[in-house]
């Protein structure tokens, strides 16, 4: 089973991109994108695990256990991705408004301006 | 292009596409069996060397402390970016519609925010010493101030958390980080260096500089995600205008 | 002097929080002007750099983490010649773009500055980090500040979509790029570059490697506006400002390129070692692709910023082939070329601009003539264009000289001609469209010119001179760049370093200085160049001649042939950002494939 999360991942990858490609509506087409992001989380988390690993946090785990922890950075980088998911996602919902309010549609097909 | 034309170039871009990863990752080790040395190495030295308890938090603030720098400053460009999408002019008698008229609602969600807030507070400043950190603990205290509108009024909100405060704040906050580094930089070391003193292993004042970065991270975090929140809820406090074309 | 390596990126950020924090009680003219110095305070940071980094790679390890046995715990800089150059030239063009923009952009108090303030740093950032993941947290700084600068006119349809269209392609990008860091940090267990280059060295290329190669070059080119992963590109530069564009075309997209570079030569070329040529085929071929596609859309346009967008994704194509060549001499004609295109690219779209504000439009067709009476400008864009072309000893002259000599030595012999092909179409479309507006050339009606985005006619404004002055001196300094004393050798000593892996990692792990220096070639423009040079200047004002009179009815013949490719090209740019998702997976697939085809 040890490929699965790397399947997941992939999947949820790909899966996310159907989304964006199938979209009639910016609102989903851009939640789409935050869920391929997600596959991001999953695979860098996937990297650093370790069987029957435990949190890199030694408040009860005793120091001489180090190599039980699991991967610090991978979480480090999980963290640094999900802030920049979350302020990607911000900026591109406030241009969904202001896209409605300039066209009053959010239908990436009726979206016509930039052609040729 | 057609719908179809679309879905039949992404359906074959999206085969490769998974052909290609799965190829990739299976030259990666096993699940469960991570090969190191970047994590192994400071799980072994981290705690030794900086007296926290979180090796992640050690990670985020110290070790990799300048990518976090980069991550603030990109929350606090999207802030900015928000800011200046959603700036349509602010009608000064606009209608301030409050979500909530039911009573119970507002008295329960009013008595969450107290908790909200101070689980936040908790999160932030243990962050380095157990789960948890500036980021974390940011976001609940931005969750706690969005608890006022939800339960309450937009008005108290905004009263909660005024812009001229906020982006004092935030800028504030987000400033001490490179400043931090320029001053250590200008007294011989290097930039961010750690070198307060780095306390008792455990104990609250411990890490050097890794609590006043978690701190300031925690500062400009709530502040950022406040302004981002808040001008999106400007957007349900003016009228809904019809769109111009 | 490594101190100085966090000095042009941790200057504008202070900057920029500072701005938000006590700007709100600030008159708006100290807005704009902490922004000019904040901006020039970094310029002169980088130019500080690039004078070290000619005696030395300069690295800066942050928190004061110096690696220990090979193995980097934190992050550093390694700043070398072409990233400190790279990081000037954009401290140059943000510089000028915010004197451009004085008094401008009031109406959204600091809003603007802090963006382009962050958008430099992120830039600066990106080049001179020698971490991985460091990379992509600067590219999502440049990234998000970019998006929101480029929708800046809210009320304004073609810019929302613009902005949004950028925004998913990119970011798009940017999650490719991190799969590629994934695999990296999986296989390696470092982010630092250099580490993870020593631990590949000898190794073979394998599936992961294959994979984590196409997936970071994919997502640096989404950047680069390679085809089919441009389409953003012309989308984005024709609706955004123009302070904006003279960033956006003059430096960002080439910095997907350096990336592209930089992760080669310091990651793969161990493994890649043998099967450099199925690399450097995969990438000409992209490179040459991208300067035609992007030359035939650029002649399609008459809305003049568009048209200047599929220029630069022209001119595009060619770096990445002179970067592709994996050559010294390819690379420092890119280098040599990048500069130069930047200036000069930079000096037209702020042309661009105040044409907009002159004559209240940036469509050729509406202003037919209407520059006849602004004769300096005139002289500023024709100038402008003729460098971009290559006009001899000038310009991207120097660019196309060093290239010419690096793709004969990689055994490319009819890749200059390609190039100049594409050159001298853009530089028909280019004289054309000057001839149109400047001279009152041709007619008013041209049916084959794309009418999209829509413009709507603005007040008319006096030009300013500051803005001229600007727009001259940008021009000047690009056409005057080749004749930098040693330049062709430094550029050439400056990309054999670039490329020499294990002197970049011993002195970045290692801290050893680098050998001793080899010697500075004695290198000139050769004949060939101006013959190239002057073939695509030639080439242009043909195209622009026959475009603009009569002599085209004869040629309709041909043109009724050329229709169906035309209509496919035009097609194929829909504005749709389903289709341009469904290109960016498809490209992303057949460049795997074909890179696994070629590495064995």
């Amino acid at each position: 089973m040890s490929y699965l999360p790397y399947a997941v991942a992939g999947w949820i990858f790909l899966v996310g991109l159907y989304g964006i490609v199938t979209s009639r509506n910016l609102i989903h087409l851009i939640v789409c994108v935050s869920v391929v992001q997600s596959s991001t989380y999953v695979l860098l988390l996937t990297i650093g695990y370790k069987e029957h690993g435990t949190a890199p946090i030694f408040k009860d785990l005793p120091l001489a256990e180090s190599q039980r922890a699991v991967d610090p950075v991978v979480q480090a980088l999980t963290l640094t991705d999900i802030v920049v998911g979350v302020t990607v996602l911000a900026l591109l919902l406030a241009l969904a408004l202001d896209a409605h309010r300039a066209t009053g549609t959010l239908d990436p097909d009726e979206l016509r301006a930039l052609k040729g | 292009m057609s719908a179809r034309a679309r879905l039949a170039l992404f359906a074959a871009g999206a085969v490769g596409l998974a052909a290609l990863l799965a190829w990739g990752f299976s030259g990666l080790a096993d699940f469960g069996h991570y090969p190191g040395p970047y994590g192994d190495v400071l799980n072994r030295v981290a705690v030794r060397q900086r007296h926290v308890t979180s090796v992640v938090a050690a990670t985020v603030f110290d070790y990799r402390g300048f990518d976090t720098l980069g991550e603030e400053f990109i929350l606090f460009a999207s802030a900015a970016g928000v800011a200046l999408l959603l700036r349509e002019a602010r009608e000064r008698d606009a209608v301030l519609r409050d979500p909530v008229a039911d009573r119970t609602v507002r008295a329960v969600g009013l008595l969450l925010v107290g908790p909200a807030v101070l689980l936040g507070l908790y999160v932030v400043a243990f962050g380095y010493l157990s789960p948890g950190g500036g980021f974390q603990g940011g976001v609940l205290l931005a969750a706690g101030l969005v608890l006022v509108w939800a339960a309450g009024s937009y008005r108290a909100y905004s009263r909660v958390s005024p812009t001229t405060v906020v982006d004092l704040a935030e800028g504030l906050a987000a400033a001490a980080f490179p400043a931090l580094g320029l001053a250590l930089l200008a007294s011989g070391g290097a930039f961010l260096e750690n070198v307060l003193p780095l306390g008792t292993r455990g104990s609250l004042l411990s890490g050097g500089t890794i609590p006043l970065l978690n701190w300031t991270a925690a500062i400009t975090v709530t502040a950022a995600v406040t302004l981002i929140v808040a001008e999106f809820l400007e957007e349900l406090a003016v009228p809904l205008r019809r769109p111009t074309r | 002097m490594d101190w100085l390596a966090p000095l042009p990126v941790a200057v504008p950020l202070l900057a920029a929080a500072a701005l938000t924090a006590f700007g709100q009680f600030a008159p708006p003219r100290v807005d704009d002007l902490t922004g000019i110095l904040a901006a020039a305070a970094s310029t002169v940071f980088s130019a500080l750099l690039l004078a070290e980094a000619r005696g030395d790679l300069v690295v800066h390890w942050f928190g004061g983490w110096r690696p220990n046995g090979g193995v980097a715990l934190g992050i550093s800089f390694v700043v070398d010649e072409l990233g400190a150059g790279l990081a000037l030239l954009a401290g140059v063009l943000v510089t000028a773009s915010l004197v451009f923009a004085w008094r401008y952009f009031d109406e959204v108090g600091t809003l603007f500055h802090v963006l382009m303030l962050l958008f430099l740093a992120g830039m600066v950032g990106f080049v001179l980090s020698g971490d991985l993941f460091n990379m992509f947290v600067f590219f999502e700084v440049m990234g998000v500040s970019a998006y929101a600068l480029t929708a800046y006119r809210i009320e304004d349809r073609s810019a929302v979509q613009g902005a949004i269209n950028f925004a998913v392609v990119n970011s798009l990008g940017a999650f490719l790029l991190l799969i590629g860091i994934a695999l990296l940090y999986g296989r390696t267990g470092a982010l630092n570059l250099a580490q993870m280059g020593n631990a590949v060295a000898t190794a073979s290329a394998d599936g992961l490697l294959v994979v984590a190669f196409a997936l970071l070059a994919t997502g640096f080119l989404v950047k680069a506006a390679a085809v089919p992963f441009h389409f953003w590109l012309a989308d984005a530069y024709a609706v955004a400002p123009t302070t904006v564009c003279v960033v956006f075309a003059g430096v960002m997209s080439d910095l997907g390129i350096y990336a592209l570079a930089r992760i080669y030569w310091t990651v793969f070329s161990g493994p890649f070692a043998s099967d450099a040529g199925a690399v450097r085929a995969v990438l000409i071929g992209a490179g040459v692709l991208t300067a035609l596609v992007g030359a035939a859309m650029c002649f399609l346009q008459r809305h003049l910023k568009r048209l200047l967008a599929f220029a630069v994704i022209s001119h595009l194509g060619v770096f990445l082939s002179g970067v592709a060549l994996l050559d010294a001499r390819g690379l420092a004609g890119a280098a040599a070329y990048v500069g130069a295109h930047g200036l000069l690219i930079g000096g037209l779209f702020i042309s661009t601009g105040m044409l907009r504000r002159r004559a209240g439009s940036v469509d050729e067709l509406a202003l037919h003539g209407r520059g006849r009476a602004l004769p300096v400008l005139r002289a500023v864009v024709l100038a402008g264009v003729i460098g971009l072309a290559g006009l001899p000893l000038l310009g991207v002259s120097l660019g196309h000289s060093l290239l010419a000599e690096g793709a004969r030595e990689a055994g490319y012999p009819w890749l200059p001609a390609v190039v100049t092909l594409a050159a001298a179409i853009v530089a028909g479309a280019l004289l054309r469209a000057w001839a149109r507006v400047f001279l009152g050339a041709g007619p008013r009606q041209d049916p084959l010119l794309s009418p999209e985005p829509e413009e709507e006619e603005s007040v008319s404004e006096e030009p300013s001179s500051l803005r001229l002055a600007t727009a001259t001196v940008l021009v000047a300094a690009g056409l005057l760049l080749p004749l930098a004393p040693g330049l062709p050798g430094h550029l050439v000593q400056a990309a054999e370093r670039f490329q020499d892996r294990q002197a970049y990692a011993g002195a970045v792990l290692d801290g050893r200085p680098a050998p001793a220096e080899t010697a500075v070639h004695a290198q000139r423009i050769t004949l060939d160049a101006a013959f190239y040079g002057l073939a695509a200047l030639v080439g242009g004002a043909l195209i622009a001649t026959v475009a603009l009179t009569p002599a085209r009815r004869r040629l309709s013949g041909l043109g009724r042939r050329a229709d169906p490719l035309v209509r496919g090209l035009r097609a194929v740019h829909s504005g749709h950002i389903g289709d341009y998702t469904a290109w960016l997976v498809f490209g992303t697939a057949v460049l795997g494939v074909l890179l696994s085809l070629g590495v064995r």
